[in-house]
């Protein structure tokens, strides 16, 4: 690799870097607290370009070693992998594709701390989808029990012709992404796969995580809604 | 992959480029990607995005901390002094693996940033093992990771503690087993007599030179890794939970193979709710010390010949140290 190749790897790197983290790009991979180690990184690797590209070639002694600069593995040709794929294929937010396979994973436990009872109120109450699978598996889902709650989320389906309200959690970065999706009963016309919806209704009695029937809601009404920027939560 | 063939010939033809196994596999690995455009309707779509997507959410994630890591490692390249490390590191090595299991505290960064650090401590002169027992220790030990742990496992107080223990005994165990019988293991590290220039290059050249040096083997791992990731569904994990000594195999390999930054894997260990707590306590304690990601970084900062030993003797003792932990504490 030429030295002149080497800044250019380390600057497409810091570019690639850079365009995801001051657009919206990089919440599909990582965690919104990224935002700031992102741009510092790209700026940085930008700047060891120029200098990388302005720096005095070394000493020549006749030897054609020079010629190469510093030998770099040739493994380092691969550091342009994530760039192309980046900017060619553009992989999307984790979706149902995801949640689909990852739907027989256990799901993790729920929190041990007291689950307080949902706030009063007379309309629907807004709740995580995760955390109505919570609920429906403590104290046999009293604290939803005759409640109207709203799930907003993307659709995902199975086999059997169900359809789906659903959510990807991320702690890291895509890499140890998990599901959590709550079955939509009496609600025939499923939207489009992977458009997002907000769902109203009440939880159907003795459907649980892990219990006989996976968790479910009786929808009273679906509604369309836009993809927000971060669809992680 | 008819259009593999002139693609490598044009690249050859180029002067000044030394055509080596690598880089062809390199081209080869590069126009596959880049016909994937043409290819995709030939291929399962989501099967390559959802690959794509993690993919590049590895490199994301870890392109700060593999920054962070390889400025740290240029300062002490650069600036510090062979003398004035000697100071901070103990003389007596028995005594500085300790030392540097407990200076890993220090360190809240993710394992790639503690590769191009431990490579630049033993070129300044401090001794391999103490050196490699800080590459053990730092990723798994530090605040960071502790804490997440603490809110992946609320009500379990004794889970943060053992990770703690198991992770620094695994640390500062391979220290010792490699100043007491490391001969072998050290005469292969290969790789680092070789870099004699990093005390005369000037800051930003060791920085140039160490990023590059790490970077293409993060994206090895990181496309290993995620492979596994998208490939083998977590359910399939799940069908040996109930085998004892099974399940903390399984557990060990996978913590290996999905290659989770240490500050999140807590959370999928959470998840493995059928495993018995010493198996979920081995998945957090291997996957910190080595995985896939870690290996392949190691293997190009100390040569495969180190990795090859080093990489089984790490797992073997972080297995060892997380269940007698277990066993004691939980």
């Amino acid at each position: 690799m030429t030295r002149t190749t080497q800044a250019l790897v380390v600057g497409f790197l810091g570019a690639v870097l850079l365009r995801l983290s001051l657009g919206d790009g990089y919440l599909r991979y990582v965690t919104s607290w990224m935002k700031w180690p992102l741009v510092a990184t790209g700026v940085v690797l930008l700047g060891l370009t120029v200098w990388m590209l302005l720096r005095p070639a070394p000493a020549e002694d006749g030897d054609d070693h020079d010629d190469h600069g510093h030998k770099v593995p040739a493994m380092t040709w691969l550091a342009i992998v994530p760039g192309v794929i980046v900017f060619v294929a553009s992989p999307p937010s984790l979706g149902a594709y995801l949640a689909e396979r990852r739907a027989d994973d256990p799901v993790a436990a729920a929190p041990d701390a007291k689950i307080l009872p949902l706030p009063a109120s007379d309309g629907p109450v807004d709740v995580e989808v995760a955390e109505f699978m919570w609920r429906a598996g403590v104290e046999d889902g009293s604290t939803i029990k005759d409640r109207d709650v709203r799930l907003t989320g993307f659709v995902s389906t199975d086999d059997n012709g169900n359809w789906y309200v659903t959510r990807i959690a991320i702690a890291c970065c895509a890499a140890d992404a998990t599901a959590s999706r709550v079955r939509v009963e009496d609600y025939d016309d499923a939207p489009e796969r992977d458009s997002w919806v907000a769902v109203t209704g009440r939880w159907v009695e003795g459907t649980a995580p892990g219990g006989k029937s996976e968790t479910a809601i009786e929808a009273s009404s679906v509604e369309p809604r836009e993809a927000p920027a971060n669809t992680y939560q | 992959m008819s259009t593999k063939t002139p693609e490598r010939d044009t690249t050859a033809d180029k002067p000044g480029f030394r055509l080596g196994q690598t880089e062809v596999v390199a081209v080869v690995l590069l126009v596959i990607l880049l016909s994937q455009r043409w290819l995709l309707p030939l291929l399962d779509h989501d099967l390559f995005n959802t690959w794509g997507t993690i993919f590049v959410a590895i490199v994301v994630q870890s392109a700060p901390f593999l920054l962070g890591g390889v400025l740290l490692s240029a300062v002490i390249s650069t600036f510090l002094s062979e003398k004035a490390l000697s100071r901070i590191v103990p003389k007596r090595p028995a005594l500085g693996v300790p030392v540097a299991g407990l200076a890993g505290i220090g360190l809240p960064g993710c394992e790639c940033a503690a590769v191009p650090v431990t490579n630049s401590l033993i070129r300044r002169g401090v001794t391999p093992a103490v050196a490699l027992t800080f590459l053990l220790a730092a990723p798994a030990v530090n605040p960071a990771v502790l804490v997440s742990t603490a809110v992946a496992f609320p009500g379990q107080p004794m889970m943060v503690l053992a990770r703690f223990l198991a992770s620094l005994i695994t640390a500062v165990g391979v220290g010792w087993i490699m100043l007491a019988r490391g001969k072998l293991l050290l005469e292969r590290l290969t790789d680092l007599g070789r870099d004699e220039h990093a005390h005369e290059r000037s800051f930003l050249g060791n920085v140039s030179h160490d990023f590059l040096h790490a970077s293409g083997f993060l994206v090895l791992g990181a496309m290993l890794a995620a492979a596994v990731n998208t490939f083998v569904p977590r359910s399939v994990v799940n069908t040996v939970a109930g085998q004892a000594v099974l399940g903390i195999a399984t557990l060990a390999l996978f913590a290996f193979i999905v290659a989770l930054c240490s500050e999140s894997d807590a959370f999928v260990a959470a998840s493995f709710t059928a495993f018995s707590d010493t198996a979920r306590l081995v998945f957090l304690v291997v996957g910190p010390a080595m995985d896939i990601k870690l290996a392949s970084m190691e293997a190009g900062q100390f040569g495969m010949g180190f990795a090859l030993r080093f990489v089984p003797l790490v797992i073997i003792t972080a297995v060892a140290s997380a269940v007698g932990v277990g066993w004691w504490l939980l």
